[in-house]
């Protein structure tokens, strides 16, 4: 019963607890134990807010018993990354020594959006210092330690949203909240063989969460389908006073029915220098993709749209972690590359940020009228294997292999979502991303939707992760 | 008058004046690379020609108490 549980999507577990099947406080207990027991092993959660949690778990139990159901996520634990500000005593680490035993008095708008929800916070989750933001090379750059894949203890789970990958690849929590600025969503949902969605830039408010770079910073869901992470967007979307960037533009979650054959389109030589695994994998995707869709070969214009994204990068994270730099904090960080990683972009010149702007301003409509000729981009999500955990990636990563759907991407605020589509050799997890229009979340989910519903990756999960104890029969229902 | 300095090395000597006492000879290595690496990205954007009318893409509103409600 207890595996069924674990590694059931967000749906079909809120069908149980909807019907009374097994109440939240019994579900919530259950993941609780996991993160205590199986957290520690992957370096996934700083902290277990497990007061709180069978706090929001009675409460959601007393309403649903009344009759009042709120959502598919009432009563659903998650995990947050640490970078979402929480009250009530509850750290937000940032992922940084210097911030270990740092709070807050207000939680982020996220936060309050998913109590609205019903959903109950289990966990704050291990993440990359400073999300990133100072350069790091390698896995080990977190207060926790360098967190691990589900599918490998010696892998890493990806950066820097990395417990929130790891958590939810891992069973410890149904859905997770990460945050992308360029690559941290799906990069862990790729390493964790697990789905992860980045929201179009400001579909989701950004108050109270840790800021990078306001204009390329997004929250968005990782859970283990595609179904899943349309759920929780439909809960942490919308409009806010707090978060001027944030969209008034409507959102709510359905997937669409495929009327037609929707066509996609694949960057020319998307699959140069890319190792066979992945190229294998992804050429296996597309077969099953050609059963339902037609897809079509293109090229992007040339712009240095990497240099564009980076400087524009740097320049607010310059900014925005002035303090910690003027006063040498980065001196405490975990990994040796951030403590002078700050220290270089405070150089980065006016006129080439707003220059990087302006080219923002000019490739957008040119991008935008490319993709309107398709109902999603779509390419591997990682052209590198899951790297071990002492491995530099940066050299793998980045810095040689052109990331063009990532940079755009994310330079230009359009949404995407990862899902699983294989295994290497290695049994290292990879994934297929599907990249779409600004506010086309639900055209590419129904998608992705669709290519899970004829594959199985995103159902098979490691032995080691399964329990071993059935503890069925334990559990009460409301 | 010709500079003999190249602009990494200008910027890398205003980091060093600022920031030095933060770091070791290893780590200021480290940042002048960032900071050519940094050049280097300047360098390419320098190539892209643009319209004098060619407005940056970032947001900024006028604030007016009383207005906020535009936001909710």
């Amino acid at each position: 019963m207890n595996n069924e549980i674990v590694f059931l999507p967000v749906r079909d577990l809120s069908k149980i607890i909807q019907k009374k099947e097994m109440s939240p406080v019994d579900v919530t207990k259950l993941f609780l134990s996991r993160l205590e027991e199986i957290g520690p092993e992957y370096n996934s959660v700083v902290t277990i807010t497990q007061d709180l949690a069978l706090y929001q778990a009675k409460k959601a139990e007393k309403e649903i018993l009344c009759g009042n159901y709120k959502s598919p996520l009432h009563g659903i634990p998650y995990g947050a990354k640490d970078l979402l500000s929480t009250s009530g005593g509850i750290p937000t680490t940032w992922g940084a020594v210097p911030f270990r035993d740092r709070t807050f008095d207000y939680d982020a708008t996220v936060i309050i959006k998913l109590h609205e929800a019903g959903a109950i916070l289990a966990a704050k989750l291990a993440m990359v210092e400073f999300a990133g933001g100072m350069g790091y090379k390698q896995p080990n750059a977190s207060l926790t330690g360098p967190c691990r894949s589900p599918w490998g203890k010696e892998n890493w789970a990806g950066g820097s949203s990395s417990g929130s990958g790891s958590a939810v690849g891992c069973g410890l929590i149904p859905f997770a909240i990460g945050s992308e600025t360029w690559g941290s969503i799906l990069t862990p949902a790729n390493n964790c063989g697990v789905s992860g969605l980045r929201p179009t830039y400001g579909r989701v408010s950004k108050h109270g969460a840790m800021a990078l770079s306001w204009t390329l910073d997004k929250l968005g869901p990782l859970g283990l389908t595609a179904d899943d992470c349309g759920l929780v967007l439909d809960a942490i979307s919308g409009s806010d006073a707090n978060d001027p960037s944030s969209s008034r533009m409507d959102y709510s979650y359905s997937l669409g029915r495929l009327q037609q054959r929707p066509m996609l389109g694949m960057l020319k030589d998307t699959l140069s220098e890319t190792p066979k695994d992945i190229s294998d994998n992804f050429q296996a995707s597309l077969a099953i993709l050609n059963d339902f869709a037609d897809t079509e070969e293109f090229t992007f214009p040339e712009y240095p749209y990497e240099e564009t994204i980076r400087t524009i990068m740097l320049g607010e994270s310059a900014s925005a972690f002035e303090e910690i730099t003027e006063k040498g904090l980065a001196g405490e960080l975990t990994a040796p590359e951030d403590r002078y990683g700050p220290y270089a972009r405070t150089i980065v010149l006016a006129k080439d940020y707003i220059k990087a702007l302006r080219i923002r301003g000019m490739i957008t409509p040119q991008i935008d009228t490319i993709m309107s000729k398709y109902d999603a981009i779509i390419g591997p999500t990682r052209r590198t294997p899951v790297s071990s955990l002492y491995e530099e990636f940066r050299g793998v990563g980045r810095g040689n292999t052109k990331d063009l759907l990532g940079a755009i991407g994310n330079l230009l605020g359009l949404p995407a979502i990862s899902v699983p589509n294989g295994f290497t050799k290695d049994n290292l997890p990879t994934g297929i991303q599907f990249l779409g229009r600004p506010y086309e979340e639900n055209r590419i989910m129904t998608i992705a939707n669709k290519y899970q519903s004829l594959t199985d990756w995103h159902t098979i999960h490691p032995e080691s992760l399964l329990e071993k104890k059935d503890l069925s029969g334990e559990g009460g229902t409301v | 008058m010709k500079n003999n300095h190249s602009e990494t090395d200008l910027l890398f000597e205003l980091t060093r004046a600022k920031y030095g006492h933060f770091l070791n000879n290893e780590e200021l290595e480290s940042v002048r690379l960032s900071i050519s690496e940094i050049v280097k990205n300047a360098e390419a954007l320098s190539q892209v020609t643009l319209e004098n009318s060619q407005e940056p893409m970032s947001l900024f509103t006028p604030h007016k108490k009383g207005l906020e409600v535009e936001y909710e």
